[in-house]
């Protein structure tokens, strides 16, 4: 599904070029849970950015089910945010100003969805995580990990194909982190894709693929044998 | 309830403070820019009430005096009768002659007189005037009557109050008794540059028996309207042109004035009897100052927008990831500023309506405020407006803003800062202007109040008394009050007297001409203005001497003997700089005969300069009286004037202005530019300050932080505010930069419109940039006071 070939990012200053991502290569196939595991400042945010078509690279390829998806119009990177992939935050980023039934709504309205439609898959999607009751609330008045809940909903209610996530659980203690992983877990046995990335070696182990990003440069790439028994310590 | 909306609501709601700023600046602008459309709309809808107005025009006449070509709405009676004649173009003409003072009316049955002024017209008026519309009786019965009179409705009022006035009788006893019939009231509008007390149809004896030919142009305008099918070619204009002298040995060309243009573009001194004439220079000046005030409103909302992107920034970027795309975002900020305008404008509908009795004593006029269709959407393309221009830049900037720092945490760079500083800096150079505006304006008409103007005008009581010949009795009673110091009769007050005569004179062989004012005095106008009398004597001759004079040279013509009448003239200083004469008295221009030089004393307002004039004595043309009164005790003296004037004019009410109000009158222009300017600066000062609150607010919040370092190691109160202060004071200073070539150079021009004016001193610039500096540090300060009196652990318990 994705594809990333000899990926640079680089950022010029007047005596010396950063590189900030280094002859990436990264393929990831549908269904896949990949993990990518990072010390702090090693471009993972740039990476998610070039996947999540919201940077480009400097030099190398992308495309996406064999298509290029490089120099894309604002219109096309819109459809692809929109129709393909969502996105989950560590801050969860949800709007203050929206209760939690128009912040997991407002994709579709984006969308284009009609309003009955809307309500019924947001309806759903409630009842799925438990959060009939509090469809009414803002996210202040929300736990971190009901917030996350929140986030994910929002992020998988246009039914993307793929699920950016960007330590979704960086700001949650580790019981509602599990119960974040959990879902996640599921939503691929359904059939997401998932990208997550995160520093936390536990919940990397939920990937059923890990690889570490070391100053640009893949350093590991691993199948995860294991991933489906979580480590206990 | 809709999405947009809602969310629209709650983002308001989220930060009170900013909301309200750019609430009570789109508030204060849409109120002035609705105020000034109601005026410029009055101002642009004159003499359209007639139907098919622009098929009307007026008929001016461009006539020779000296080297000047003047035009002048003033034409003559017999035009239209013969226009209509020869030119199957026009479909109707008609004059109206005024008559050239007030007349007295009252009821049959006794009651008060009351004076009105009298017009004579011909059977076509009424097909062309429509717009007066018959409150009573009928236009086609009332033209033909030849004792019927036409009221204007303001005359009905005041001779029959709420009684029906249709079929009673009146009468006037002017010269000699005139009985009439009341056969219509018609309504003049507010918009009209035609103004009557009553109509003579052209039946009437008087009207027919007086003169019908090609004399005096003062007193008579012309109007004519166009077939529907006409064409106005070349030819057709030319034809016009000269018609004149196809019937008269005058040499005056004639052309058209669309009616509608005549309140606001006419580049000629305004007839006699021209009411309310305006300028397009007013309606320009005045629509720019709105559009001023209302820009520095919508500056106000992208200023805040602007400043607070950082903070916003974080929505947007969620909002693009989830799939918004760049319209989503730009519809977003469009409907926050579109929300905050439209609920502006139902607040500014009510203002307007309480403030608009306020602002008709203001402007002058009549306005009033009623939701037409064509108000409706002019209101709603107002609101669109402001609402589009305040939201246009933020939006485009925000909605630009590339989501890819989501990851990092949200914040994004660039909050336009520059920009920002900018906007703020254009809002105070306007406020600088206004201010800058408002003091010259003061300056300029106190300028005028107190320039000397040649005479002294001061406790100068002015009455029209249409004695003429007959003013000696009055004038001899009136003095006997102690406490009246002096009195002189003349053709009118010498506050505005415009027409000029050319005079051929001979002069050592050489015939030369001089274009002057011909102003009519007695003997002792220049004791009673206080005129300097610089060479020879002021006029002597009293009415005696005038008819023995005029017998003597009738006699002599008759008898076919030479004999040159001799009038002894005064002129003032102008004019004898124009002679050159090394000695003028005893000079001769024409018939005239130099007796004495005053000094030049300002017989027009100060737009104009002195110009020469000529003063002489003719007892046939003083309809005025100009009475000098001591200062104290005015009312008892002005009530003994009545009693005296009434005995002497057969107890007709007696109307009196002052010299100094009728010279105000001369300045009710400037003087409203003067008063909506300084209500305007007042908005614009009140919008900059919320701006500058806005930006003060925001910048401060920003600082918070750093504020709290800074104290906790040790930097004092007036330390921290001198910090936040700094800033400010710059911008106040890059706008006082941008403001100050631009209020010199339109300064400048309107100053150029006076003859005589004050200086655009350099004390007035300082004066504007001391205030908005004072006005800018108060406003920072009452914020930069609250954050640096702050507790810093409270600004540092989060970290």
């Amino acid at each position: 599904m994705i594809h990333l070939t000899n990926i640079d990012k680089y950022y010029d200053s007047k005596f010396q070029r950063t590189f900030v991502l280094k002859a990436v290569n990264l393929e990831v196939k549908e269904g896949e849970f990949l993990s990518i595991m990072r010390p702090s400042g090693s471009g993972k945010s740039t990476l998610l950015n070039i996947i999540g078509l919201l940077d480009e690279p400097s030099t190398g390829e992308y495309s996406l089910y064999d298509k290029s998806v490089l120099n894309l119009k604002e219109k096309a990177k819109v459809d692809y945010h929109r129709n393909f992939m969502g996105f989950i935050f560590q801050a969860y980023h949800l709007i203050e100003e929206m209760t939690v039934y128009e912040n997991i709504e407002t994709p579709l309205i984006y969308k284009g969805v009609k309003s009955h439609d809307r309500k019924a898959m947001v309806a759903d999607l409630l009842d799925r995580f438990n959060m009939v009751a509090k469809k009414d609330l803002f996210p202040t008045q929300l736990s971190g990990g009901q917030q996350q809940l929140v986030g994910i909903a929002r992020a998988i209610i246009g039914k993307p194909k793929l699920l950016l996530a960007d330590e979704p659980t960086g700001n949650l203690q580790s019981v509602q982190g599990e119960m974040i992983m959990e879902t996640l877990q599921e939503l691929n046995k359904e059939g997401m894709t998932i990208i997550q990335v995160t520093h936390n070696e536990k919940f990397a182990e939920y990937g059923k693929r890990i690889i570490r990003l070391e100053d640009g440069i893949i350093r590991k790439d691993l199948i995860n044998q294991i991933a489906h028994v979580p480590m206990i310590n | 309830m809709n999405f947009q909306l809602k969310t629209t609501i709650r983002n308001l709601r989220k930060k009170p403070i900013y909301s309200l700023i750019t609430f009570v600046g789109f508030t204060f602008g849409i109120a002035a820019g609705l105020l000034i459309y109601l005026w410029v709309f009055n101002e642009l809808n004159y003499d359209k009430s007639h139907q098919n107005y622009e098929r009307i025009y007026r008929v001016l006449t461009l006539s020779k005096q000296g080297n000047e070509i003047v035009k002048s709405p003033g034409c003559y009676r017999p035009v239209p009768a013969t226009l209509k004649q020869d030119y199957p173009q026009i479909e109707y003409a008609t004059y109206l002659s005024y008559s050239s003072e007030d007349s007295p009316l009252k009821r049959e049955e006794g009651g008060e007189k009351i004076e009105a002024r009298q017009v004579w017209v011909n059977n076509d008026f009424f097909s062309i005037f429509n717009g007066f519309v018959f409150v009573e009786g009928e236009a086609f019965d009332a033209i033909k009557n030849p004792s019927g009179i036409i009221l204007s409705e303001a005359v009905a009022k005041k001779i029959f109050g709420k009684e029906t006035a249709l079929g009673k009788t009146i009468i006037s006893d002017k010269y000699e008794k005139e009985i009439y019939t009341v056969t219509g009231v018609v309504r003049i509008p507010n918009q009209s540059h035609i103004d009557f007390g009553y109509i003579l149809p052209e039946v009437n004896r008087q009207v027919a028996s007086s003169s019908n030919n090609w004399g005096d142009k003062a007193f008579v305008h012309v109007y004519i309207k166009l077939r529907k099918d006409a064409q106005i070619n070349d030819t057709f204009l030319s034809q016009i042109s000269n018609h004149i002298s196809r019937y008269s040995k005058i040499t005056d060309k004639l052309l058209f004035q669309p009616i509608a243009d005549i309140h606001l573009h006419s580049d000629y001194e305004p007839g006699l009897y021209d009411k309310n004439i305006g300028s397009y220079k007013y309606v320009w000046i005045f629509s720019g100052l709105a559009l001023l005030i209302i820009l520095m409103a919508a500056f106000n909302f992208s200023v805040l927008s602007l400043a607070r992107s950082s903070e916003r920034s974080t929505e947007i970027g969620i909002k693009k990831v989830n799939g918004a795309d760049r319209f989503n975002i730009i519809s977003q900020f469009m409907s926050e500023s579109l929300v905050q305008t439209f609920a502006a404008t139902i607040l500014a509908l009510i203002i307007i309506w309480l403030i608009l009795p306020w602002f008709n004593v203001l402007s002058g006029k009549e306005l009033h405020f009623t939701l037409s269709l064509k108000l409706i959407i002019n209101l709603l393309l107002l609101t669109l407006g402001t609402g589009l221009l305040a939201g246009a830049y933020p939006s485009l900037f925000l909605s630009s803003l590339n989501p890819s720092g989501i990851f990092r945490g949200g914040s994004v760079t660039g909050s336009r800062t520059g920009f920002i500083r900018l906007l703020v800096a254009v809002q105070f150079s306007i406020a600088i202007f206004f201010i800058i505006a408002t003091s010259l304006f003061v300056k300029q008409l106190n300028y005028i109040r107190t320039k000397d103007l040649g005479m002294n005008h001061q406790n100068i009581v002015v009455i029209p008394t249409g004695l003429w010949y007959d003013n000696k009795g009055f004038k001899e009673e009136l003095l006997m009050n102690p406490n009246i110091l002096g009195v002189s009769a003349s053709v009118k007050a010498p506050v505005d007297f415009p027409w000029k005569s050319t005079m051929s004179l001979n002069h050592q062989g050489v015939v030369d001409s001089l274009n002057a004012t011909l102003f009519w005095v007695d003997e002792d106008f220049a004791k009673t203005y206080q005129l300097e009398v610089v060479k020879g004597q002021f006029l002597q001759m009293n009415y005696s001497d005038y008819w023995k004079e005029r017998e003597t040279a009738g006699k002599n013509r008759k008898e076919g003997k030479e004999y040159t009448v001799s009038v002894p003239v005064v002129i003032n200083e102008t004019a004898e700089k124009q002679l050159g004469f090394a000695d003028p008295i005893g000079q001769r221009i024409g018939d005239k005969v130099i007796v004495g030089v005053v000094k030049d004393f300002h017989f027009r307002p100060l737009q104009y300069p002195i110009s020469p004039v000529i003063l002489l004595n003719n007892p046939e043309t003083m309809g005025t009286m100009n009475v000098k009164i001591a200062s104290n005790d005015r009312a008892s003296t002005l009530k003994y004037i009545g009693e005296i004037y009434r005995k002497h004019r057969d107890q007709r009410a007696f109307s009196y202005s002052f010299f100094d109000d009728l010279l105000n009158e001369k300045y009710q222009e400037e003087t409203r530019l003067k008063n909506i300017t300084t209500a305007f600066s007042f908005l614009a000062i009140m919008i900059s300050i919320l701006g500058i609150l806005g930006m003060a607010v925001f910048s401060i919040d920003r600082r918070i932080k750093e504020i709290g370092i800074r104290k906790i190691n040790g930097a004092k109160v007036s330390e921290v505010m001198i910090l936040l202060n700094r800033d400010f004071v710059k911008w106040v200073a890059i706008a006082f930069i941008i403001a100050t070539p631009v209020s010199w150079y339109a300064m400048n021009k309107w100053l150029e419109s006076f003859a005589y004016k004050t200086e655009l001193s350099w004390w007035i610039f300082v004066l504007a940039g001391l205030l908005a500096l004072g006005i800018a540090l108060l406003t920072v300060s009452w914020q930069s006071w609250k954050a640096a009196t702050r507790n810093p652990v409270e600004a540092l318990r989060y970290e």
